[in-house]
């Protein structure tokens, strides 16, 4: 470690702990209990007892871990498929490539509104649909706001992070179609090697680095779900949510609980993606081993 | 040796937290806020040229309108002060003031709030509020009822001064009278057997929304009684036992609501919508002016009419406050004084601002403001004044609504 | 082609509701089941802009974000240049406390740091929210640029130095025109991710600069959809220029020195 490097990390290391170490502190405070603003001084494990043993938070749980795995899967999937496509269409059709990057600049709750508009029993493909005489009532609109399944939300993250997906791994396609696959090619690879020992190695941090992202924000977010989910399949972030902003100042401990094991879930979620991404080829561990 | 510099600046960041903690620690002993207000000439005299904010609510564009372009102007002219306005929900408000109070910040940003019951109750609890400020505002005094149940119970929580009323609220509902040919349901049972001979057809937004909160405890007070309700301990068993008739009339509707109950729309602007393309028969919403002012928008149709139940409706008003830790206590006076003057709160009442009503005690009124104000509910399609406050039911204590709330959730929502 | 005709579905499904968003901005009357509004207006528009915050609220955003792009870049190389070379910890405890940002809910982080801003004076001020932007900033523009040094590799800049190159030449001629594109596209996520910031900007800033999500915020929750379209297409426009310039301005040396 010189002092050049030192000197380099050190604002990025100041800021980031600074801020991290501050809300990790206050986090674990309040939600064992110590929160002298409203007179609660001793520390305590009730809070996260009573969380953990509730039946309606574990269902919770669930919920949030499908909806965020489901769209952060179809986001990776489909956002990958997309920067294929834009890989070989955006030299001809710039226009239409850069309009495709529009969502990434929209904040997500606007998304959700928008979604709101369209995919709504009384929105724009409803109206639509009964405009050419496919739907004679409203209410024979499948039901996509609100449902048990989520659909809306998950629309609303496909909507906003399959262009962010596209162009961030659309970089590295662009190196690889740079040469490294013909170098391959002309040195007698097979396409299973060149996928294995190319293709994949340069993709797949990324993807993981992507996966981390997509995860937590979605595993995290209240907007979206706040605004188009089901009053009857709450997200944890949600939850959360509900109780941060309840008047009462004596739920904040609970809430902050709820936090508390947010984080420890995408801590988790994160630590098994990168242990997965570095005993893949082109990990860390991986080439160790070679 | 490798990795020794990483925990130097670890203990570095851990130093650079409790400096400021320690000083924290030491200036929170200060009094918060600073300046004390005596009488408001006195106020007026000392506040000019400063600058002051308002804190409240930004979602609706008319009373947005009615700060910008009355009071706003008013104050510059009048009392040479800024106003400044803005638009923050009243929970981001609490935090904000409690995280500044923990900081042991005395000069905070917020010197004016907007603020009613649950919150108002919090606020009290956690002392961040300044006063009692309500003896020193003139408008007050002069146009108020004093001594009425609004001026001394917000929610059921005592005000003691703390707060100045602001503006009337009423849950009113609205339907279009084609689809109601043996008219409105005035109360639970008439509803009740409404939805089951329409089913699908009505909904209700889900608590915590506020104005869907409202509506639960609406249902539940007039099928167990204002009175049950107010008594009942403000516990899970205690409330669960006094309410639970009104728990299982929503339990007997929901079937017939719309998707059977499973899912509920999330805000009232949904609610709206829902309503405006015929696909609920029934809206509702805590401006009582809402029908007249959706029919002017052409956003419902001229069959829609207000009414209410027989029982009456929870009617509750929002109040005006000011932050402990506000560093312009004078020139917030002066601005609590004009916002709850006659000429401003007449002004809110127009179309343009919105139809709020005032917090006025009509007999304190001069003939002409009174008839102004008699006027505007000759509008089409809402209840009269002397209906609306002859079917009022006050609002449940503060303490109580997220009990109601939660036992909403386990009991109607998820059964 | 099959895949320009991809691109053709994509680009209708992007388009979708934007044009919803943009009708909503004009639209006075939209009732079902009409698929157009059934009259037009600017009632909209002009609620916006008889809004006296609305012209400050523009300028700050820009600035806010502008500023917090150049201080996350200005943090975020030189880490990223030392993160991706070195070898005393583990990349995986590197990534991670990258990505530590994202992993801890933002409410926590923000209302747990108020008060430490609170403590360093900076709650109200610029430098303050763009601090606090910068926090959520950093973890996306470290991600690009640490990957783009890390495809770059030292062995342009090593064969420089061993040809007796200065550090500033080796900078100016090879690393910014290699890392260029990545630079960028940090640039432009980041004046993003800070122009949508709501949470850091209230709690910070505490009211008293106003931004766009700030106004635009209270309207979407309470479901006024029109007025939340007309601020969101203004939101949209402030992002174009802004990333446009970003990529002007840095692309535009890389440009220069190409030629």
């Amino acid at each position: 470690m010189t002092k050049k490097s030192l000197l380099f990390l050190g604002p990025f290391i100041l800021l980031n702990s600074a801020v991290i170490l501050a809300a990790l502190f206050k986090t674990i405070q309040v939600s064992l209990g110590y929160y002298p603003v409203i007179g609660l001084r001793h520390y305590t494990l009730a809070y996260f007892k009573t969380v953990l043993g509730d039946a309606a938070f574990q269902r919770t749980i669930g919920y949030s871990l499908y909806l965020a795995l489901v769209a952060t899967i179809l986001a990776l999937l489909l956002g990958l498929g997309m920067a294929f496509i834009l890989l070989k269409t955006s030299a001809n059709h710039p226009l239409l490539a850069n309009f495709f990057k529009i969502p990434i600049a929209l904040p997500h709750i606007i998304v959700a509104l928008m979604m709101l508009q369209v995919l709504s029993q009384s929105g724009l493909i409803s109206r639509l649909l009964y405009q050419v005489g496919l739907l004679q009532q409203i209410d024979q609109f499948p039901l996509l706001i609100h449902d048990k399944g989520g659909i809306g939300i998950i629309c609303v993250f496909l909507y906003k992070e399959i262009p962010y997906v596209a162009v961030s791994t659309l970089a590295i396609l662009k190196q690889l179609q740079l040469g490294y696959v013909q170098v391959a090619a002309n040195l007698g690879a097979t396409p299973r090697q060149i996928f294995g020992r190319v293709i994949l190695p340069m993709l797949q941090p990324i993807l993981a680095t992507l996966f981390i992202i997509l995860f937590c924000f979605t595993f995290t977010s209240f907007e979206v779900p706040l605004i188009l989910g089901s009053p009857a399949n709450e997200t944890i972030a949600v939850t959360a949510y509900n109780l941060l902003t309840q008047a009462d100042l004596t739920v904040r401990p609970t809430a902050f609980a709820l936090n508390f094991i947010m984080s420890l879930i995408c801590l988790a979620m994160t630590l098994l993606v990168l242990g997965i991404s570095a005993r893949l080829p082109g990990g860390r561990r991986h080439r160790e081993k070679d | 040796m490798k990795k020794k510099w990483y925990w130097r600046l670890a203990a570095l960041m851990v130093l650079l937290l409790l400096l400021p903690a320690c000083k924290a620690n030491q200036s929170s002993k200060s009094d918060a806020g600073s300046g004390k207000v005596t009488t408001l000439s006195a106020a007026i005299k000392s506040s000019k040229g400063k600058t002051v904010t308002f804190y409240g609510f930004g979602g609706d564009e008319k009373a947005n309108l009615w700060v910008d372009q009355v009071v706003t102007p008013a104050m510059k002219k009048k009392y040479d002060i800024t106003v400044k306005r803005v638009p923050m929900d009243i929970d981001d408000i609490l935090n904000k003031l409690t995280t500044e109070k923990e900081a042991g910040n005395n000069k905070g940003d917020i010197d004016v709030v907007w603020i009613n019951g649950e919150n108002f109750y919090t606020a009290k609890q956690a002392n961040l509020l300044y006063g009692p400020i309500a003896n020193k505002v003139p408008s007050f005094n002069q146009l108020m009822a004093v001594n009425g149940h609004s001026s001394k119970y917000d929610f059921g929580v005592k005000i003691n001064g703390y707060e100045v009323p602001y503006g009337n609220a009423q849950l009113v509902f609205g339907g279009d009278k084609t689809k109601f040919p043996e008219g409105f349901p005035t109360s639970s049972a008439k509803l009740l057997a409404y939805a089951k001979a329409n089913p699908g057809k009505i909904t209700y937004t889900a608590p915590p929304e506020f104005t869907g909160s409202a509506f639960v405890r609406n249902i539940i007070c007039d099928v167990v009684g204002y009175d049950k309700v107010n008594q009942a301990p403000a516990t899970k068993a205690g409330l669960y036992k006094a309410i639970k008739p009104g728990l299982d009339y929503l339990n007997a509707l929901k079937p017939y609501l719309w998707q059977q109950g499973k899912t509920y729309p999330k805000t009232t602007a949904e609610l709206d919508q829902m309503f405006a393309a015929g696909q609920i028969n029934m809206t509702y919403s805590y401006s009582p002016m809402h029908v007249a002012e959706k029919r002017h928008d052409k956003e419902f149709n001229d069959n829609t009419e207000s009414f209410l139940f027989d029982k009456g409706t929870i009617a509750n008003q929002n109040y005006l406050a000011m932050a402990k830790s506000s560093n312009a206590k004078d020139a917030a006076l002066v601005l609590i004084n004009e916002m709850t003057s006659e000429s401003a709160q007449l002004k809110k009442a127009e179309a343009k601002y919105g139809y709020s009503i005032p917090p006025f005690d009509a007999q304190k009124l001069s003939p002409k403001a009174k008839q102004q104000l008699t006027d505007i509910y000759n509008n089409q399609g809402v209840p009269s004044l002397a209906e609306l406050q002859q079917k009022q039911i006050p609002e449940v204590q503060a303490k109580k609504i997220p009990i109601i709330e939660s036992l909403w959730k386990e009991y109607v929502l998820n059964d | 082609m099959k895949r320009t005709s991809t691109l053709l579905l994509a680009c209708f499904l992007v388009a979708l509701p934007l044009v919803v968003l943009l009708l909503w901005t004009v639209a006075t009357q939209w009732l079902y089941p009409a698929l157009v509004p059934q009259q037009f207006g600017g009632k909209v528009l002009g609620q916006m802009l008889q809004e006296p915050n609305f012209w400050p609220a523009v300028l700050n955003s820009f600035v806010i974000a502008l500023a917090t792009t150049v201080v996350t870049l200005l943090i975020a190389m030189p880490a990223a240049k030392v993160l991706a070379t070195q070898h005393f910890m583990s990349q995986r405890l590197l990534t991670f406390m990258i990505y530590l940002p994202f992993i801890l809910p933002a409410i926590a982080i923000v209302t747990s740091t108020q008060m430490l801003f609170i403590q360093w004076h900076l709650t109200g001020t610029f430098t303050g929210i763009i601090l606090s932007h910068t926090y959520f900033t950093l973890p996306y523009a470290m991600q690009i640029i640490l990957e783009s040094y890390r495809k770059m590799g030292q062995g342009y800049a090593l064969t420089a130095k061993s040809l007796g190159a200065k550090p500033w030449q080796i900078l100016r001629t090879i690393t910014w025109p290699l890392m260029a594109p990545g630079i960028a596209t940090a640039a432009g996520l980041t004046f993003i991710v800070s122009l949508s910031q709501y949470l850091p900007t209230f709690f910070i800033g505490g009211g008293k600069i106003m931004t766009l999500p700030l106004i635009l915020l209270p309207y979407a929750n309470n479901g006024r959809f029109g007025l939340a379209s007309a601020y969101s297409v203004v939101f949209l426009l402030v992002t174009m220029i802004g990333v446009l310039l970003l990529k002007q301005l840095i692309g535009g040396w890389h440009h220069g020195l190409r030629n």
